[in-house]
């Protein structure tokens, strides 16, 4: 495919810009353009020409993305295709009539080719020569690498290659035991053997078992015998204690037989003292029951007769219970007797309740609806009044309409009027601005009219001296660097020198044919030359030399080879400082003219404000035409509203304005309340009328009960009802003090008749002490008379007693032999004091004989002797203390083994867990193994292919390699090759023209570019072989090529342009000068 | 009438497998599952009060070196003991009777059946009779149950058999039999062990396999319990379902990349994916494994840091819940989005990478593999051959060249 025309509608820079390639002998085109003329931009537009614009780009700066559209014109033989490319997501190709064509139409042109291909094959840039260059240079060209890697477009596949190994590496390293698989390893191992230890194995469970029961058998026999030792040692101590109870026995026994007296039963002195208890109680209680019986006959027949009083019992009660009520009517009578001496009883009318209710109520509404009529008639009048006032306050309105669209008019251009002001501040703070940076760019007058080159013209020239500035700097470093070096490799040569002659070879073989010429001399004149000897010496000399100081003067060679190259390279150096200089004067006088003496960087920054001050005047103008118009703006409407200011004359009408709408408001407001209190007059009248009426009513009643109760319709209400009321008390006091005269009059008569008949006192007082005394002697009576009968009816019982104590007296005397008790009671009870004891003493030995019956016991206990029971007691208790550990230890055995059993019958799961962090780190291993694994394969496989890749096209790639390498050195070097290293891996070198081999870490930096480019270019050419051509671009690619070696390149890509179209992007003016007619050039 | 439970292959404190520990894992989660699963199937026993409990096999995942693990069988067998809860149990492939040397005796409960014929056991309070025979050693390649007896009438029978079926490509084959020698018996009910899956081959009789009750490796997915089964008064089964016991579940799940084409979308994708996951298997705790497929622009980057995305997804299940969840691992099925035949026919070098890339065959073993081999635990070898046949190493190989070629500068 080639690129016959490029039409760009709109795209970055470029507004309908065309570009023609047409064909000619040699298909390779110079696009010159100067810094920013567009050229990256150009490129860009073919790239997405072909495989889109994508979703963000810088191009869209002067046209908008949805207008950015570029064309071209490609053919392939004799297959054209014309079509434009637009930005968007889909169907972004389009024909030359801009309709919509299928992305088929150009994968036809373009093949298999993707943007990335054709990036890094056909995109040939300064910067991917330099690192193709610098690869070479350090010495790793192996060559399946190098042809490998020039191949992909310029990716090193041993990067590749190392990235995988690195990764692999970290996973496992022979010998290395940090890495992450052996570190994993060890921790499954180490989980291992945790788990291992943490097991409870099976034997030590079953020894366990085997533990504990000797330790129960061991522990079962100690209890044995120490119980045996516990039994004797017991039975001894008993025996000891029981042989003193032993002789207490038999003495209380002799005791016991010495006693006379008859046996009696053992409550014989208990019975005995009860009856002699009993009998004497008895008697002393018939004495008393005697003696009480007279005396209450005695006291019964002293008493008076009761008969009378009894009688008279009801008149007593009644005295009694009305004495209070005599007292208070006595008190009471004066104070009646003086309230109604004024009043003449019979003229008094009585008062019935009925009439006192009606009277109260004709008084209460009469006085209520008085009342209601007087309020009314104030309302009435007040209203009156202040509806008359309210009348007189509504005046006339006025029209409002006028002085709003006045105060409106002003309002706006008050607003208007607020901001002027501050552009007035801001117009001030412009023109100092202004000023300040005239003066300081220099410029006077109309700063817009000046011609200063765009930004990234400037950028470009900045960056352009820069790299000029960078590779004057550098050359000039390079040859101090290579004159350092020749001066060591000269001195190590004068060294050399100094220890002995430099031979070299052609030195040996001069000598040895000027010695053979002279030897032949001699055998043709069979003379003897005089210098024989010397020549003879000299060759012997120089074979001498070489051979004794072979190695110093391989050395000197080396040193000279070195020196060699070293002068060329300084040669070099200082023809391209020259270069580098020429290009920097070159640079500075194409720059002077639009400097305005300032270097690129200040020239950016001057521009900066010299945009700046533009903007500021821009900015400046438009302030004074608006300050300008506010100005008239107010004239014309000061005329329009009068007054001579405006601020003034606006607050006036703001004033008046307010005011108006406050006058209106407040006649709104009274105008309602006239309405309001017209309706409520009419409501009060009404309400008049109807209270007139009730009133009347009520007057009426108000007369009728006045002459029902016979009181004069002349006195007011009130008094009338309280005349009322008092009458009616009047007539209850005069029936009271009637009731109380007849009360005190009939006691009076009973105390008169109860004193004449009991012959006492008369009064109340004595009659009452004299009834209450009676009423004690009756009761006093009955006691008596009742103490009587019970005391005669106690006294045959008492009798019967008596008799009873007497048989009791015989029964015992019978018992006991005698009447007299005493000395018998006393025998008895020592014997029984005896017999206790002895119980006593035959109970404790029972205690000591345990479950031994006690006839056994004692019968033992006869046999024994006291000493030899103490002496093996001794003895015993002796031994206790190790029996007593013997069983200890046992238990302690025991317990331990038992311990352990509950210990592993725990929930453990430890030994379980270790095994699951086993497998856990098991895991981790088997994962990083098999990433490894993959990546090891994925290493072999590389190399293997680029070994099998180097096989494959090794001899066609060094041959196209070879002829372009020797055409850009201009025969310098004749060609290159493959050599092993001693790894026996194939290297890349360089042969020069005399068939000397340059490693390519040897070769000069020029020459290495120069070598890469040839590779780069080689590997094109064998693609183009077999695949379909696609234009070759190469960007700003000969910046680093100095003439002779552009010039040299010219033929190489006139070569390769019979395969496909080469473009040649470039900023150097003087390229086309050096190419001159031999390639096509266009200018942007 | 009665309710019984059918479990089988508990392989009891046997670990869990390929869970590679980080520093948030939560270690104590997973410790002692199968210990826990085998908890849980004593307290559905006992919060049924089912008539007795069948183990069909691989009880033990093999000879005893720690006691520990015995004794804990026992202790739960006591708890069902304390209810009168009779266990029957067979020994499988993993605790037959040659394999488990050295025996603790269980509690008077238990029943385990001969391993040189087969027996039945009556109960003595329901009209049920189980029939049964383990493995005298570990390689029973004969067909035990042609022996059974025939079914006793009026009863309700049962098989209990550890066995492989006609073969199963997961499991050695052990005790090989048809559904056929099954069905004729006559038995109402199959307690099947040996295969992990459950799955309930027939309803009539029911020939079961409960499967395992605790997953221990990535392939077990899903849930793992026990077979609870309903039987009337009539002697049919009126209720069989899977009852989950397991208390570590695992999932592999696969996620299609083809509509993913930025990191961040991916992750929230993964985070999404685990957050789900997390809420379907409830209390317990999630092992997973993801595995991308399809065809993405992010196919190269994440071949080329497989380790930085491991990190990554384990990350976002820390983040979601560090106690609930250990991600297994991350694995690549992913394609490019671009044709790698199209690349073939842009040059002759990368059509000779690719031509050999489908030539390629894991057969000639790099020699950097064999220094790596000589140090690897037997175990993780046997894991990691066992892999290479499963693992699709020619596409890993392919995925990693193409990346490593297409981003080296």
């Amino acid at each position: 495919m080639r690129l016959d025309s490029l039409s760009i509608p709109a795209f970055g820079p470029f507004s309908d810009f065309s570009l023609d390639f047409p064909k000619s002998k040699y298909d390779v085109h110079l696009i010159y353009g100067a810094n920013e003329a567009g050229k990256s931009s150009l490129l860009r537009a073919i790239h997405h020409l072909f495989f889109g614009i994508p979703r963000s780009t810088p191009d869209n700066f002067l046209h908008p993305n949805s207008q950015l559209l570029i064309g071209a014109s490609i053919s392939e033989g004799k297959e054209t295709l014309n079509f434009f490319r637009k930005k968007g997501l889909r169907n972004t190709l389009l024909d030359s009539a801009k309709n919509s064509l299928p992305e088929s139409s150009l994968t036809a042109f373009l093949g298999s080719v993707n943007e990335e291909f054709f990036q890094n094959m056909f995109g040939l840039t300064t910067h991917s020569l330099r690192a193709g260059t610098a690869k070479l240079l350090s010495g790793e060209g192996d060559l399946g690498t190098a042809i490998f890697s020039v191949a992909l477009g310029g990716s090193p596949i041993d990067d590749a290659i190392k990235k995988l190994e690195t990764e692999a590496e970290l996973l496992f390293k022979a010998r290395a035991k940090k890495s992450i698989i052996p570190l994993a390893i060890k921790a499954h191992k180490e989980a291992e053997k945790a788990s291992r230890e943490q097991s409870t194995s099976v034997t030590a469970w079953k020894n366990l078992q085997s533990d504990i029961k000797e330790a129960r058998a061991a522990l079962a026999e100690a209890n044995e015998r120490h119980r045996a030792r516990h039994t004797r040692s017991l039975y001894i101590e008993n025996c000891l204690a029981a042989l003193p109870l032993l002789s207490t026995i038999h003495e209380l026994e002799k005791q016991l037989a010495a006693i006379q007296a008859p046996s009696l039963p053992s409550d014989f002195p208990k019975r005995v003292r009860a009856h002699q208890s009993q009998a004497a109680a008895n008697s002393q209680a018939f004495q008393l029951a005697t003696s009480q019986i007279k005396n209450a006959e005695k006291s019964l027949a002293q008493l008076p007769d009761f008969s009378p009083l009894l009688a008279a019992t009801t008149e007593f009660e009644t005295l009694k219970r009305k004495a209070d009520q005599q007292l208070e009517n006595l008190e009471a009578l004066p104070h009646l007797q003086a309230s109604l001496a004024d009043i003449d009883l019979a003229q008094l009318h009585p008062v019935r309740s009925a009439d006192l209710t009606l009277m109260t109520e004709a008084a209460d509404s009469l006085h209520e609806l008085t009342q209601q009529k007087a309020s009314l008639t104030r309302k009435l009048e007040n209203l009156k009044i202040e509806l008359k006032a309210q009348h007189a306050a509504l005046t006339e309105a006025h029209d409002l309409g006028e002085l709003e669209e006045q105060c409106r008019l002003a309002d706006e251009f008050a607003a208007e009027k607020a901001s002027l002001s501050n552009l007035e501040k801001k117009l001030l703070t412009l023109r100092s601005q202004r000023d300040k940076l005239s003066a300081r760019l220099g410029v006077h007058g109309d700063p817009s009219t000046l011609q200063i080159p765009g930004t990234r013209a400037i950028q470009s020239a900045a960056r352009e001296q820069e790299a000029l500035h960078t590779e004057h700097h550098e050359i000039k470093a390079r040859l101090r660097e290579t004159r350092d070096a020749l001066a060591d490799e000269q001195s190590a040569l004068a060294h050399l020198a100094s220890q002995a002659p430099i031979y070299s070879q052609a030195d040996l073989s001069q000598s040895r044919a000027e010695r053979d010429a002279l030897w032949a001399k001699i055998l043709s004149s069979q003379q003897i030359a005089p210098t024989l000897t010397e020549a003879i010496s000299h060759a012997d000399q120089v074979a001498d030399t070489l051979r004794d100081h072979s190695e110093h003067i391989a050395q000197a060679a080396g040193h000279q080879a070195k020196i060699s190259q070293l002068e060329g390279k300084l040669t070099r150096l200082h023809d391209d400082l020259k270069s580098a200089k020429k290009a920097l004067e070159k640079w500075e006088n194409s720059w002077r003219p639009q400097s305005r003496e300032l270097s690129p960087i200040a020239l950016l920054e001057w521009r900066e404000d010299w945009e700046k001050l533009c903007t500021l005047i821009t900015e400046e103008e438009t302030l004074n035409l608006e300050i300008t118009q506010l100005h008239q703006k107010e004239i014309t409407l000061l005329a329009e509203l009068g007054g001579k200011e405006f601020t003034t004359q606006h607050r006036s009408l703001k004033l008046a304005l307010n005011r108006a709408h406050q006058e209106q408001g407040e006649r709104n407001l009274i105008q309602k309340q006239v309405s309001k209190n017209e309706v409520k007059q009419q409501q009060l009248s009404q309400e008049a009328t109807a209270l007139e009426k009730d009133l009347s009513t009520a007057q009426a009643t108000w007369d009728q009960a006045c002459a029902r109760c016979k009181i004069s319709p002349e006195l007011p209400p009130k008094a009338a009802v309280e005349a009322l009321h008092e009458r009616a008390r009047a007539h209850e006091r005069a029936l009271d003090l009637k009731s109380r005269q007849t009360a005190v009059d009939d006691y009076q008569a009973l105390v008169k008749s109860l004193a004449q008949r009991f012959a006492v006192d008369p009064s109340e007082p004595a009659l009452s002490a004299y009834y209450n005394q009676a009423k004690i002697d009756q009761g006093r009576a009955k006691t008596l008379e009742t103490q009587l009968a019970q005391l005669k009816d106690s006294l045959p019982k008492i009798q019967l007693a008596h008799e009873a104590d007497l048989a009791t007296f015989q029964t015992l005397a019978e018992q006991a032999g005698t009447e007299d008790f005493e000395p018998i009671i006393r025998q008895h009870e020592k014997r029984s004091s005896l017999l206790t004891r002895l119980e006593d003493q035959k109970t404790a030995l029972q205690n000591l004989a345990g479950l031994t019956p006690l006839t056994e016991f004692l019968e033992n206990l006869e046999q024994e002797e006291a000493t030899a029971l103490a002496e093996e007691k001794l003895t015993l208790d002796q031994s206790q203390e190790n029996l007593q550990q013997e069983r200890d230890h046992a238990k302690a055995q025991l317990d331990e083994h038992l311990r352990r059993q509950a210990e592993l019958q725990k929930n453990t799961d430890l030994a379980a867990a270790q095994k699951q962090a086993s497998a856990d780190a098991l895991a981790a291993v088997v994962a990083d193994a098999q990433r490894f694994r993959q990546l090891q394969y994925a290493i072999d496989f590389l190399k293997q292919q680029v070994d099998d890749y180097r096989q494959k096209t090794q001899g066609p790639m060094l041959e196209k390699t070879s002829s372009f390498f020797k055409a850009l050195t201009s025969g310098a070097f004749a060609r290159v090759a493959a050599q092993l290293d001693e790894k026996d891996q194939p290297q890349l070198i360089a042969i020069r023209a005399g068939g000397e081999p340059v490693s390519t870490s040897g070769l000069s930096e020029g020459t290495a570019d120069q070598l890469y480019l040839a590779l780069r270019l080689a590997a094109i050419s064998l693609h183009l072989e077999n695949h379909p051509p696609i234009p070759l671009i190469l960007d700003d690619l000969l910046m680093t090529f100095d003439d002779k070696r552009t010039q040299a390149l010219i033929p190489v890509l006139q070569e390769l342009s019979q395969q496909t179209q080469i473009l040649i992007f470039s900023h150097h003016a003087h390229l086309e000068e050096l190419i001159g007619k031999s390639v096509l050039t266009q200018r942007l | 009438m009665f309710t019984f439970i059918h479990a089988a292959d508990l392989h009891l404190d046997s670990p869990l497998r390929g869970l590679s520990r980080h520093d948030d894992a939560p270690v104590e989660a997973i410790r002692g599952a199968t210990r826990r699963a085998l908890e849980n199937l004593v307290d559905l026993a006992l919060e049924k009060k089912v008539a007795f409990l069948l183990i069909a096999g691989d009880l033990y995942d093999g000879d005893q070196k720690d006691y520990a693990t015995a004794l804990f069988f026992n202790r739960q067998m006591l708890r069902l003991k304390a209810q009168d809860i009779p266990v029957f149990a067979i020994r499988g492939n993993h605790d037959a009777e040659s394999v488990i040397t050295k025996v603790l005796s269980p509690p008077d409960n238990v029943t385990f059946f001969s391993v040189k014929k087969p027996e039945s056991h009556t109960l003595p309070t329901l009209p049920v009779t189980i029939h049964g025979q383990g493995f005298a050693n570990a390689k029973v390649q004969e067909n035990l149950a042609q022996k059974y007896p025939s079914s006793l009438s009026g009863h309700f029978n049962i098989g209990l058999l550890h066995t492989s079926l006609a073969g199963s490509t997961a499991h050695d084959t052990y005790a090989p039999c048809s559904l056929a020698d099954l069905q004729k018996k006559g038995y109402h009910y199959w307690a099947l062990g040996h295969i992990h899956q459950p799955e309930l081959l027939c309803k009539d009789p029911w020939i079961v396999y409960s499967g395992n009750i605790q997953g221990r490796k990535i392939n077990e997915t899903g849930q793992r319990g026990c077979s609870l089964v309903e039987v009337n008064d009539a002697l049919e089964i009126t209720s069989q379902r899977l009852v989950p016991l397991d208390v570590v579940r695992w999932a592999h799940l696969q996620l299609d990349l083809t509509e993913i084409s930025d990191e961040s979308a991916l992750h929230a994708l993964i985070s999404q994916t685990l957050q789900q996951q997390l809420q379907e298997v409830g209390p317990r705790l999630l092992a997973i494994r993801l595995t991308l497929t399809g065809s993405t622009p992010l196919h190269g980057v994440l071949h080329a840091d497989l380790s930085r995305w491991q990190a990554e997804c384990t990350s976002i299940a820390v983040e979601l819940n560090s106690e609930q969840i250990w991600f297994e691992r991350l694995k690549l099925r992913t394609t490019p989005a671009y044709d790698p035949q199209e690349l073939a026919k842009r040059d002759d070098l990368t059509a000779l990478v690719l031509t050999a890339l489908k030539r390629f065959t894991p057969q000639k073993k790099p020699a950097a593999l064999d220094a790596l081999e000589a140090k690897l635990p037997a175990p993780a070898l046997t894991e990691l051959n066992e892999l290479a046949e499963s693992d699709s190493l020619s596409e890993e190989v392919a995925a990693i060249v193409l990346h490593s070629i297409a981003t080296s500068e």
